[in-house]
């Protein structure tokens, strides 16, 4: 690990200051990505901005038709809310399966979401239920958020400070566990909001999460298991790794599809 | 995996937890080895299963609950009769693992795998089997 100042900030604003006035901030929020990598000195930024003291970045609040998490949640606490539960157990069943306990004690949805960890889960439930990144600047809608592997359209010193989720007529989550680190070798999610399918992907694309157009056309037609499965996803663009190869990726979107509609309530 | 059972002659037994405990930890380092880990390196040399978020170390959730007895004959080079327990259920276990995925894939005409037998190579001899092919 590299030197760097670490400054805990108090407020919002004094939390975007910090990172505008030094040479190479970041933001801090569980630190179960970002402290790896500056242990393993991928990183060397010159301050580390913590989160963790602000008001108000922590919570989940039910807003009737949509559900507003705050940034700095943790993994755990949507796992075990029960309005989440209630109104979209699917994302409730995604945080509960993050890595193992000691991740979901630390890790944050803001710090999830900003990282865009192309084999993370929540970026998928973002894109498939069609959520509204909230920022100290303004609202992204998810199509505009995601902009490629560990990129977003979050300016440097833009803070992430909640995520709204609108509440699904129905929605589902499957992912098939990397053995090893238990990101998503592939998951994928479907929903069904206000009349329309989405189907996100995460841990198979080059680019990071993506929609399936071709699995949202088959089950607008037929909300079902088998349609998702009858979609043979094309494996251009999919990531081929020591865990799997593009091909078999490929294979289990479509695997995935079925099981998450399957699953879906 | 639903169900693992593992007979041993270690001698005589000392103390029985302690050589439940030892073929316990075989069991998981050999059902390791059948399925999940593996050291890859890249064409330049890299390791590429260079930290846990990419070497499969066997955990408790990857394991059935083991049933484990000795059926022991008494060891006649020491006074105290004992054999070893040391790595026992490591020997075994790989095999009895790949013979039982071999069989699970006989009906496809799969006769060989190799370790780790992962989920990408266990789809890929399915995708190359003959039977399959066949079918085609
Ligand atoms: C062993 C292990 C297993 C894991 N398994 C999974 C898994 O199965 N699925 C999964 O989805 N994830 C997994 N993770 C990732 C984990 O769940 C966290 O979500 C992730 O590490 C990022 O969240 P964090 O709060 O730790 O962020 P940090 O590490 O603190 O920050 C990550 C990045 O986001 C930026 N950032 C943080 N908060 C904000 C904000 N509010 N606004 C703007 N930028 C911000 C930081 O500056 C940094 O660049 C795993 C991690 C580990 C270590």
């Amino acid at each position: 690990m590299y030197q760097f100042n670490y400054q805990k900030a108090g407020s919002q604003d004094d939390a975007v200051s910090a990172l505008s006035s030094a040479e190479d901030g970041k933001f801090l929020a569980g630190g179960m990505t970002l402290i790896p990598t500056l242990k393993m000195r991928l990183a060397q930024p010159s301050n580390l901005v913590d989160l963790s003291g602000i008001d108000g970045l922590v919570g989940i609040e039910d807003g009737g038709d949509s559900i507003t998490i705050g940034a700095m949640t943790r993994h755990v606490e949507v796992a075990s809310s029960d309005v989440v539960g209630i109104k979209i157990p699917a994302l409730q069943r995604l945080a509960g399966n993050i890595g193992d306990p000691q991740v979901r004690n630390r890790g944050t949805i803001g710090g999830s979401i900003a990282n865009n960890d192309p084999a993370a889960d929540y970026p998928a439930a973002v894109l498939a239920l069609n959520a509204t990144v909230i920022t100290n600047k303004r609202e992204i809608a998810a199509d505009d958020f995601f902009d490629g592997m560990f990129a977003t359209n979050l300016e440097e010193d833009e803070l992430v400070t909640a995520i709204r989720f609108p509440v699904p007529e129905k929605a589902g989550y499957a992912k098939f566990p990397n053995p090893a680190s238990r990101y998503a070798l592939v998951g994928v999610m479907v929903a069904q909001t206000g009349g329309e399918t989405r189907v996100s992907v995460t841990g198979a694309g080059q680019d990071g999460v993506f929609r399936a157009g071709e699995i949202e056309s088959a089950l607008s037609g037929s909300w079902s298991a088998d349609a998702a499965k009858g979609v043979k996803m094309s494996d251009d663009d999919l990531n081929s790794d020591i865990h799997a190869s593009a091909e078999y990726r490929a294979h289990l979107i479509s695997v995935m599809a079925s099981r998450a509609v399957d699953a879906a309530s | 995996m639903i169900g693992f059972t593992a007979v041993d002659d270690v001698g005589r037994v000392v103390n029985p937890m302690i050589v439940a405990g030892q073929v316990h930890g075989g069991l998981a380092q050999g059902v390791g080895q059948a399925v999940l880990e593996g050291c890859v390196y890249d064409d330049d040399g890299q390791l590429l299963t260079g930290s846990y978020m990419d070497y499969t170390m066997p955990r408790a959730d990857d394991l059935p609950n083991f049933d484990v007895a000795t059926q022991s004959v008494m060891g006649a080079s020491n006074p105290l009769e004992v054999k070893g327990v040391g790595e026992v259920g490591a020997i075994g276990s790989p095999p009895a693992v790949v013979n039982a995925i071999l069989d699970a894939l006989a009906p496809l005409g799969v006769e060989n795998i190799s370790m780790p037998a992962t989920p990408n190579r266990v789809w890929q001899a399915i995708q190359a089997s003959s039977v399959r092919q066949a079918a085609e």
